[in-house]
């Protein structure tokens, strides 16, 4: 009797590792990595907007009583360059790299929702072409500041229907925010890979996922705070209007409730990037990893705690303790820039343009770092408020912030979303065009602000002798717009080159080096075990189970 | 210069000892002496510069006695953000250099001794800055305990309205108007009574050192004792719609007996 060998079991078809082509599909894709590439290019669009709007009002502001652009013309613009930098630019851009990247870094094949990610996309797209289409009302773009401040935004003040599209596509980018909130923290509680415990995680992980909790946090406030100035102008309510005895200061306590920790929203994920890159091009483990994740929740818990230190003129609140947690805040800040220099310190340094980018943020980041301290001091504040030293504070840690880090992680992660490199010699022009245009264009405006001259100023008067430095600023923001389109030059002579980058160009630390560049669609084949914050390292250098060894 | 562009390549630009663990190569003692002292003079000039020249580094000569005290606190600070400035430059740019020349990395996680000094640090740091803004607010408003001058100050869409004790009024309103000149007597306490009826405004004089919203529905006051005689340039500081950069005013401090007689001119 012949025994038949039991049929073989068929192997597994290999996953499909081409990605699905075609303008449908991408319109169509839940595929977390292309969600996060339309995300990216859409931000980046939306930035290079509301950077003409800047570099309009900069032109402006050249002269002292040029008329380059009407008054109603200008008061729109700023509004709009804040809430287009704000809302449709740098949340959004944090919201690409977190899709890319938290998938791939926990070892997951997507996030956890892939359809309210699309979903997500789509309601920013949407927000964003409501926001933009208020220029083409009959009153134009919404002109109250990106602050919207009642009562100048209610409807005797501000009439128009241009208001009311910015309350609703906040709205809607404001879901889209919220939806990715709750997709990061899913996917980061729920869908690590086997041996990724919490403070394995790199640490890009860890800043969205407590950036998302922020989210989660405080975008329903200033939700439901638009929804109430819509009420207030649409259905006759009173909130803020103190003829019939409304707050028009309750509107300032709502917005900075969330516009303070907004702007960590904004930061954190930079912090992020800039802790991924520099281990790497160290080739140290990063310098007090637990640390960076302590100060990380310290900055977010904080933050919910110093709003009103946006309010010391109103003569409305308790300055001091505002005065006291505003400072508190400085120190995890601080924290993370030690441990950033210290994890160069007694590195081997490889400088690439990913960590060129870092040490420019460093230094900005300081430079904006130590002017906040002085602001939390409320008699001091009550000079600056409202003046250019706010403004060059804020484009400090948030544009010089989310703009140098943006590029440190496009020049570090371009090679694995497309395969191909960037040049390196492009990429160190624009660096230098842009660190000496940052600077010129922001450094003057401290001393504009001390002098006294106020923002959202159209004009100013001749004899306040402010005209010289204002030059100064404008050439600095024409360089910076030549050193920004130069990113622009190098995507499309490096597409022709097309260098090829293969999996790991960098030798990086985390789980994204450990396939190929692009990722399949389903994002690993095989994942390697992990034992430490650095998987790849360990595999690379055969050191698994060392470590652990080690550790006990 | 960039070196060659392209991935890593194998046996290339890579750190033969990468991980081989407590592998130090010797580090002379001679360059951590020169890197200590040069990063020494770096902090310590600046420092010293700033706390001792004389400058009030860019805010406008104070005129009042409040604003003296918001300049010493200013000073402090820069001396202060100077010193920290620096301080983490040296450190970033002795990593930086040393890393440059560098052959094998430390493989060093981190070092708790080290960390909780630099959390340390800044904590003294801040509650230092903290001190001493208690110290800045209490110090203002001694010489404005008492007031001897009140002037009722309305903000509006796009001017501003000045009524004194004996119902004198000065109005300015942007396009129609001169600027207004607000005249006040030197070393008396003037209280502002800052009113709006339409959207908030803030009435700053950079010379004076500080500023206060005008808030409808709020009763905001603020205080001053004017130490020199002059005038200065004044402005709204609270974005209020249109011509918001054209409500600006003037402050023309003169001696008390021609306050008075001016003001009595007025009646």
């Amino acid at each position: 009797m012949t025994v038949t060998a039991p049929a073989p079991v068929a192997e597994p078809e290999p996953a499909a590792h081409e990605a699905p082509r075609g303008l449908v599909s991408w319109i169509t894709t839940t595929d977390h990595k292309r969600i996060g590439i339309m995300y990216a290019v859409t931000s980046l669009v939306f930035f290079a907007i509301g950077g003409i709007l800047a570099l309009l009002m900069r032109a402006e502001l050249a002269d002292p009583q040029a008329d380059l652009l009407s008054t109603q013309a200008y008061n729109q613009f700023f509004t709009m360059h804040g809430t287009i930098m704000m809302f449709l630019f740098a949340t959004p851009m944090a919201a690409a790299l977190a899709n890319y990247l938290v998938p791939l870094h926990v070892g997951a094949p997507d996030m956890a929702f892939p359809r309210l990610n699309a979903l997500s996309y789509w309601l920013f797209v949407g927000g964003g072409l409501v926001l933009l289409s208020s220029f083409l009302t009959s009153r134009g773009a919404p002109d109250f500041g990106w602050t919207g401040y009642t009562p100048l935004s209610n409807a005797i003040y501000t009439p128009g229907v241009g208001a009311d599209l910015w309350i609703a596509a906040l709205a809607l980018t404001g879901i889209a925010t919220t939806i990715t909130g709750i997709n990061v923290v899913t996917t980061v509680f729920s869908l690590r890979a086997p041996g990724m415990t919490m403070f394995r995680m790199p640490l890009f992980t860890w800043t969205m996922l407590v950036q998302s909790v922020l989210v989660l946090l405080t975008f329903p406030v200033i939700t439901a705070t638009f929804v109430m100035l819509f009420i207030d102008r649409n259905f006759g309510a009173v909130f803020f209007d103190a003829t019939e005895g409304g707050v028009p200061v309750l509107w300032q306590h709502l917005f900075w409730f969330f516009g303070h920790p907004e702007v960590y929203i904004v930061v954190l994920p930079f912090f992020g990037v800039i802790s991924e890159i520099v281990p790497v091009f160290s080739r140290k483990p990063v310098f007090g990893y637990t640390a960076f994740v302590l100060a990380t929740l310290a900055i977010a818990a904080y933050s919910v705690t110093t709003w009103a230190h946006h309010m010391f003129t109103t003569g409305a609140v308790e300055s001091q303790f505002f005065a006291a947690t505003t400072l508190l805040i400085a120190v995890p800040t601080g924290v993370k820039i030690f441990n950033w220099v210290f994890t160069m310190w007694g590195g081997r340094l490889w400088f690439r343009t990913p960590l060129l980018y870092a040490i420019s943020f460093i230094v900005v980041f300081l430079i904006g770092g130590l002017t906040g301290p002085m602001l939390a001091i409320p008699d001091f504040d009550k000079h600056v408020h409202d003046t250019y030293f706010v403004v060059a504070h804020f484009h400090y840690v948030l544009l010089g912030s989310a703009m140098f880090a943006m590029f440190a992680g496009l020049y570090y992660w371009w090679p694995k979303v497309t395969g191909w490199m960037l040049r390196e010699s492009i990429g160190i022009w624009q660096l230098v065009l842009m660190f000496v245009g940052f600077n010129l264009t922001f450094f003057p405006q401290h001393v504009l602000g001390l002098e006294g001259m106020p923002r959202r100023y159209v004009e100013y008067p001749e004899e306040s002798g402010w005209q010289g430095l204002n030059v100064l600023s404008t050439v600095g923001s024409g360089i910076l717009a030549v050193g920004i389109a130069l990113f622009v030059v190098n995507v499309i002579v490096s597409a022709r080159r097309r260098v090829p980058a293969g999996d790991d160009p960098w030798q990086g630390n985390t789980l994204e080096w450990a396939t190929s560049s692009p990722p399949p669609p389903h994002n690993f084949d095989r994942l390697p075990p992990v034992r430490s914050e650095r998987p790849l390292h360990d595999w690379r250098t055969d050191t698994v189970g060392v470590d652990a060894a080690r550790e006990g | 210069m960039p070196e060659e562009e392209g991935p890593v390549e194998e046996g290339r630009d890579q750190a033969p000892v990468e991980d081989e663990p407590a592998l130090r190569t010797r580090r002379s003692p001679v360059l951590a002496v020169v890197y200590g002292l040069v990063g020494l003079v770096v902090v310590a000039v600046p420092t010293i510069w700033v706390a001792t020249v004389d400058s009030n580094f860019a805010i406008p000569e104070s005129v009042t006695a409040d604003g003296d005290e918001v300049i010493v606190a200013w000073r402090i600070m820069m001396t202060m953000a100077t010193a920290v400035a620096m301080v983490v430059l040296v450190l970033l740019v002795i990593a930086v250099v040393s890393g440059a020349r560098r052959r094998t990395a430390s493989q060093t996680k981190g070092s708790v001794p080290l960390e909780l000094a630099y959390t340390a640090v800044p904590v003294l740091l801040v509650a230092s800055i903290f001190a001493m803004s208690l110290w800045l607010t209490d110090a203002m408003g001694d010489a404005t305990a008492e007031e001897d001058l009140v002037v009722e100050v309305d903000g509006f869409r796009w001017g501003w309205r000045f009524t004194y004790p004996n119902g004198h009024e000065v109005v300015g309103v942007s396009g129609e108007t001169e600027v207004p000149v607000m005249v006040l007597p030197v070393d008396r306490t003037v209280s502002f009574e800052l009113r709006s009826n339409d959207v908030i405004h803030a009435f700053f004089v950079p010379n004076f050192v500080t500023k206060l919203d005008v808030v409808p529905g709020q009763d905001n006051e603020l205080r001053v004792h004017p130490t020199r005689t002059g005038e200065w340039m004044g402005h709204c500081a609270e974005f209020c719609g249109l011509d918001h950069a054209r409500m600006n005013f003037r402050v023309r401090i003169v001696e008390q007996d021609e306050f008075e007689d001016w003001l009595a001119e007025q009646a």
